[in-house]
């Protein structure tokens, strides 16, 4: 028998991260984002996991990637003053290819602007955030019941890919009541251990990129490391070769598998004249003006955007005369679209900030505009 | 016997300062890692406390300790370093 | 014809990666064999000891030694123990940490680590520089030494790091010099076995910077020099604050019992959810 609840966006996620096996929460209280911490204090312990409550956001980053190691899956909830604060040890996550979650529940930016209001303009940090390159995953829902199941899928994709997995919610969603249905049976996906101890390479240079992982304390003596590494896991920072060969496999294991991680939504495109393009909260809006229009209108929904569905979003947006971005930010992902669409249609862009949703009405507002060109 | 590995050794002389019993001195040759290897001169005086082979940084220093040193002759027991062991 | 032994301490050690980046002279390698004969001490199963360390020269001893160890980023390596030791409480977490990791961009970790009493192991050498870098003064740095940013001097007070962290609510606090090796060892050994949150500062010599800036160019020439400056603790009770000025007090500065922080946190897994806390739960299918 499915269940139903009708709860807060943050308890959602608190509840999908415990469905999907999540032992281990580090965190710090952040606006908007501490109902997570909050109702993952009360609800861990009943299911024999551990919150702690770190001194800051760095911390907190630090102790998931270290529960990570001991075994747990592990997650930390913030927002972006403290996602910014955490850059430093996601880069160190994405080198040492843990699986780790974080959510974060944007809000005005940037620095400390508008604790109690949504945006989207976190995006760019998500992908570009800390120095370097990688390849993250991001997921972005726009219903309480996704942010249930995309937390789930979040803990899924990472220790399938073996690399940290972003929820960018909004304020909106966050603290948005709505009904929610938990089916019986949820899959999650377990971590593999690797099988042999003698002869194990850690870090080996294999296929699909991705090697199991092992626990600390089971024996196999790894040594994990954010210096660049050889498969053995031992530092090797001079040799361009290693650092070539780890960093194109740490960003080949995302990009080569991209068809099996991107998702996306979409509704009327293949004959529409204007396609709008949204993701996350907006998306609300967007379905709403669709509905209204008296246009050929379609629109796609962006799951997950990063890494981002460019073939998806090309396609759908072939026959299309114009394309409309709807974000909350002045331009994010409306240059990724342009580039996906590659010249092929004229992308445009609605991105209102100051904390208040897009309407339907300023949406198609915005379709007149276009159509009067 | 003390046994100073000379791949290991990188010259930094600290065990001629930590030995109680000053039993190394310094190799006036240079090996070919352009180290001064320290040599044990006095290995009469060594007491087999064990100190350099902690203090070595390098863990280039081993004190070859025969089976039971602590015995004189037969069973005569000198000193038991087990001793609290024991109680 | 007696076999050739090898020395006690290489069958811990990573033998593939020796001999190790330490300057020649470096205390960080004489606190490798202190800590392991100190594990020997305390009977610890070797296996079971997992490792982590921030960023530094002394933050490399993990790579060497042969069990699972996690080299994190600068200063932080508190709170990736904290999440290790509350992930998996079965496991002895030793973190070696500098002076800089640990006073400076990890001082907040430090003393909130203390503060929860949580039950790791903490190596703190203290060389008073910063080595990887190239000689900058760290928080250690006694005032009127030279490093390569304080070339007229140190003007600021340093910090004391054991009695730092005694002072947060550490059960077990203790400076040693690489001088005392044999008081750091039983040192190290009691900080392993105490059940709480022990933190071990072992005051060691950097002659190729601290050295080479202020007038002491060889290891012996530092080490006689931190010999003779060290009083230990209980003389240091007795002696004026003008006098101490520039010695290194070693001893103990805490030794104490109190709550652990993954006891207490089983403690309430128990009483909620009727089991001890879930260990390496991430490989279950099913929980």
């Amino acid at each position: 028998m499915a269940e139903e609840f009708f709860i807060q966006g943050n308890e959602a996620c608190a509840k999908g991260a415990i469905a999907a096996g999540c032992r281990f929460f580090a965190g710090y209280p952040i606006t908007p984002s501490t109902e997570i911490a909050e109702t993952l204090a009360r609800e861990l312990p009943k299911v024999g996991g551990s919150f702690v409550q770190m001194e800051d956001e760095i911390a907190s980053a630090g102790a998931i990637i270290g529960g990570s190691w001991g075994g747990a899956k592990s997650m930390t909830a913030t927002s972006g003053p403290g996602i910014s604060l955490m850059q430093e040890n996601i880069g160190y996550a994405f080198m040492t290819e843990t699986p780790i979650v974080f959510v974060n529940v944007q809000r005005g930016s940037p620095s400390t602007a508008q604790p109690t209001m949504a945006a989207q303009g976190d995006m760019m940090q998500a992908r570009w955030g800390s120095h370097g390159d990688y390849e993250p995953i991001a997921l972005s829902p726009s219903s309480v019941q996704e942010f249930f199941d995309f937390t789930i899928k979040a803990f899924n994709l990472a220790e399938e890919y073996r690399v940290p997995v972003f929820v960018m919610a909004d304020e909106v969603i966050g603290h948005m009541r709505e009904k929610i249905v938990v089916e019986d049976n949820i899959e999650i996906v377990p971590r593999k251990r690797p099988e042999k101890v003698d002869g194990h390479i850690p870090f080996e240079n294999i296929e699909n990129g991705t090697t199991p992982m092992p626990a600390f304390g089971d024996g196999f003596n790894i040594h994990v490391t954010g210096l660049t590494h050889d498969e053995r896991g031992y530092p090797d920072t001079n040799n361009p070769e290693t650092h070539d060969t780890l960093i194109q496999r740490i960003c080949d294991k995302i990009l080569n598998n991209k068809d099996k991680i991107c998702s996306i939504k979409s509704e009327n495109c293949e004959d529409a004249d204007i396609v709008i393009v949204s993701y996350g909260a907006p998306v609300r809006s967007v379905v709403e003006a669709v509905r209204r229009c008296d246009r050929k209108v379609g629109y796609i929904k962006i799951d997950t955007p990063w890494p981002f569905p460019d073939e998806q979003i090309a396609e759908l947006t072939a026959n299309a005369k114009d394309v409309l971005v709807v974000e909350m930010n002045l331009g994010q992902m409306y240059y990724e679209v342009d580039r996906a669409c590659k010249k092929n249609s004229n992308v445009h862009l609605l991105g209102v900030i100051g904390g208040l949703l897009p309407t339907p009405d300023e949406i198609l507002e915005k379709i007149d505009e276009i159509g009067g060109n | 016997m003390i046994i100073i590995d000379e791949n290991l050794c990188k010259g930094c002389h600290l065990c001629l300062f930590m030995c109680y019993k000053n039993v190394y001195a310094i190799s006036p040759e240079i090996n070919k890692k352009g180290v001064q290897l320290p040599f044990v001169k006095f290995e009469e005086r060594c007491t087999k406390c064990g100190t350099c082979e902690v203090a070595c940084p390098d863990q280039a220093i081993t004190v070859d300790l025969v089976e039971n040193w602590w015995m004189k002759e037969d069973n005569d027991v000198n000193f038991n370093p087990n001793f609290t062991k024991e109680k | 014809m007696s076999e050739h032994k090898q020395n006690r301490f290489l069958p811990y050690l990573r033998e593939d990666r020796l001999p190790h980046i330490f300057c020649p002279g470096c205390g960080n390698g004489a606190i490798i064999n202190a800590f392991l004969a100190a594990m020997e001490k305390a009977e610890m199963d070797f296996d079971n000891i997992a490792m982590v360390s921030g960023i530094g020269c002394s933050s490399r001893i993990p790579g060497y030694l042969k069990c699972d160890s996690l080299h994190t980023t600068h200063g932080r390596a508190l709170s990736f123990a904290t999440g290790l030791k509350t992930a998996n409480k079965d496991l002895d977490v030793v973190v070696f940490t500098g002076d800089g990791d640990a006073a400076s961009i990890g001082g907040n970790h430090l003393i909130h680590a203390a503060r929860r009493n949580i039950n790791l192991t903490v190596i703190c050498i203290n060389n008073n520089i910063y080595g990887m870098t190239g000689g900058q003064i760290s928080p250690t740095s006694p005032k009127g030494s030279f490093g390569t940013t304080a070339p007229y001097g140190n003007q600021d007070a340093p910090f004391k790091l054991a009695e730092l962290v005694a002072a947060a609510g550490a059960t077990y606090s203790a400076r040693w010099t690489t001088v005392q090796i044999e008081n750091l060892v039983l040192s190290i050994k009691d900080g392993l076995k105490n059940p709480g949150f022990s933190f071990i500062e072992v005051a060691t010599q950097c002659p190729t910077y601290f050295g080479r800036k202020n007038k002491l160019k060889t290891p012996t020439a530092m080490a006689a020099v931190m010999k003779a400056n060290t009083v230990f603790k209980s003389a240091a009770d007795r002696m004026r604050a003008k006098d101490l000025e520039g010695k290194i007090v070693v001893g103990e500065f805490a030794n104490t019992q109190k709550d652990e922080f993954t006891e207490n946190l089983e403690k309430i897994s128990i009483e909620k959810s009727g089991s001890k806390t879930v260990i390496n739960s991430a490989y279950e299918s099913e929980l």
